[in-house]
């Protein structure tokens, strides 16, 4: 579109302190009338030095920092340190813990993205309502999660080598509960949101990028599949007990806004599947805990990166030690900061209310980003 | 060291053909070749050559090494700053790491952002983290840090300030 008279490109400011940038993150759009001609993301108003900090803590402390870098999908945080740590001494962890975990993490999948499907329709439009319906069923899964844990968030539930205690008493029973709940809210997202007009209008064919460039980008997670390249890590390379489970990879097809929401209600519905068969196949008792773990960790030295597939992509965490007692280096391969990426390509050309839309898109979790 | 019992013996030999491919692509170019815990190939090229691999992994179809999953620095303290690049095959599911080394008193690389989109922000991070310069970067301001600060806060050479120091002593 291009306008027959002169116009002046404007800079707007949207952040640090947006309610549309889902915590402190700023962008700095150049529009000219109502198009997005240029966008300059800027991050890290939210970094801590988390890498600095995983480096002068111990084994143990640091799976507590983990919850704290990704406060939405904290298990699959956890779950990469700890198997980066047992990859690296050579523990194997027993197969009730390696269930529990799947299960944990399975769960914490489905809360993230009840929690990204409440504020994507916010994004949207769909004022409140659908925020409402997905705290309420992201509300019955941190419940859960207290019950287990004793705490909301910042769970530090997984060990090096297992878990930190035994599931609560009717843990099976409860988490099938649990299970049919999320069934019908799945079900409500899915009639709010799924064939709504306005939703639809908002979010087809906005945003979109292809397959070659989102590889381009390294893009991950349900805004790579969205664009229908189907790698699933969980899938492609099983790591835990994954490949016990039949589970389908939902990809999209345009790899715009719609498809990544439309991946993300379908990765919910897999992930009920995989925490039913999980809870079928647990063995009943056991051990948690190798036996004869050390009290303080010391790690031989090497590296190793270990990938997971986390709600929001590919969390990664590369290991490297040189013995003793704490990593030497520990760096987070964060999805978001990645995808995040990409945000310029998929907005410049689009409008500026949609600009919103998209950045709500990627499900970015900014403590993830500047860790 | 843990106890020999909850202990899998160490990650046997591997023989993935990474390490071969590579030096059968790049002949002039000298890989040291070594394995990690998980026994993926690491292989590490001198500076001169890194940009030209690293080119060669995403450009090539042979090779197809055309997904970076993770780009980093290490502190090698006197030997200066290593800076790995985790790559991906999607089509053959294997993993390669590729590591070259910038001395402390020269230290910079080649930059591959300028035909890796997804580098960008790696190398940006990389650069303010370690101090590492990456020779080509389109636009190297810092990213997470404050844009005028200069000190390099992931490098062993900065430690961490005593708690109370950095709350401030006198709040007590």
């Amino acid at each position: 579109m291009v306008a027959d008279f002169d116009t002046i490109d404007i800079n707007i400011n949207v952040g640090p302190q947006h309610p549309s940038t889902h915590g402190v993150f700023r962008m700095v759009l150049t529009v000219d009338g109502e198009l997005v001609r240029d966008l300059d993301a800027v991050v890290g108003y939210l970094h801590r030095g988390a890498e600095k900090l995983l480096e002068n803590q111990d084994y143990r402390q640091g799976i507590g920092i983990q919850d704290r870098t990704e406060y939405l999908a904290q298990f699959p945080a956890e779950q990469s340190y700890v198997m980066a740590a047992e990859k690296l001494g050579g523990f194997v962890v027993p197969e009730r813990a390696e269930y529990v975990r799947v299960i944990c993490v399975e769960l914490n999948r489905i809360a993230s993205h009840f929690m990204f499907m409440g504020a994507y329709g916010t994004d949207v439009g769909v004022f409140g309502t659908s925020f409402i319906y997905g705290f309420r069923e992201r509300e019955r899964v941190y419940r859960f999660f207290e019950e287990l844990t004793g705490e909301r968030m910042m769970y530090s539930y997984f060990r090096v080598g297992g878990l930190a205690w035994e599931v609560m008493d009717g843990f099976e029973e409860k988490a099938r509960a649990l299970l049919q709940e999320l069934k019908r809210g799945i079900n409500d997202i899915n009639g709010l949101l799924t064939r709504n007009e306005i939703f639809i209008a908002r979010t087809r064919h906005v945003g979109e990028i292809s397959a070659e460039r989102a590889i381009e980008y390294g893009l991950s997670g349900p805004v790579l599949r969205s664009t229908g390249v189907r790698w699933d890590v969980r899938k492609d390379e099983p790591y835990s007990v994954y490949d016990r489970f039949d589970f389908d990879v939902p990809v999209g097809e345009f790899g715009d806004c719609y498809d990544r929401y439309m991946v993300r209600l379908e990765e919910m519905r897999q992930a009920v599947r995989i925490v039913e068969q999980a809870l079928d196949q647990m063995p009943k008792s056991g051990p948690i805990m190798p036996e004869k773990m050390p009290r303080m960790l010391r790690l031989p030295a090497g590296e190793v990166y270990v990938p997971v597939e986390s709600a929001r992509g590919e969390y990664g965490v590369y290991l490297v030690s040189r013995g003793g007692n704490h990593p030497w280096r520990c760096r987070v391969k964060s999805p978001c900061f990645t995808n995040l990426q990409a945000l310029r390509e998929m907005t410049v050309g689009e409008y500026v209310a949609d600009s919103v839309v998209i950045l709500g898109s990627i499900d970015l979790v900014l403590s993830e980003v500047d860790r | 060291m843990a106890e020999e019992s909850a202990q899998s013996s160490p990650s046997a030999e591997v023989d993935d053909g990474v390490p071969e491919l590579f030096q059968r692509s790049f002949p002039d170019v000298t890989f040291q070749a070594g394995r990690n815990a998980a026994g993926q190939a690491i292989l590490s090229v001198d500076r001169k050559d890194a940009a030209r691999v690293l080119r060669g992994c995403k450009e090539d179809p042979s090779l197809g090494f055309d997904y970076l999953r993770n780009l980093c620095g290490v502190d090698l303290e006197a030997q200066g700053i290593e800076v790995v690049y985790h790559l991906l095959n999607m089509r053959t599911k294997q993993n390669v790491a590729i590591k070259t080394v910038a001395p402390a008193d020269d230290c910079w690389v080649e930059a591959i952002t300028p035909f890796w989109p997804g580098a960008n922000w790696h190398e940006r991070e990389t650069r303010e983290m370690f101090g590492v310069e990456f020779v080509g970067h389109p636009d190297p301001r810092n990213l997470l840090l404050d844009e005028d600060m200069t000190i390099h806060p992931l490098l062993k050479a900065h430690p961490l300030a005593d708690i109370e120091l950095f709350q401030g002593v006198d709040v007590f």
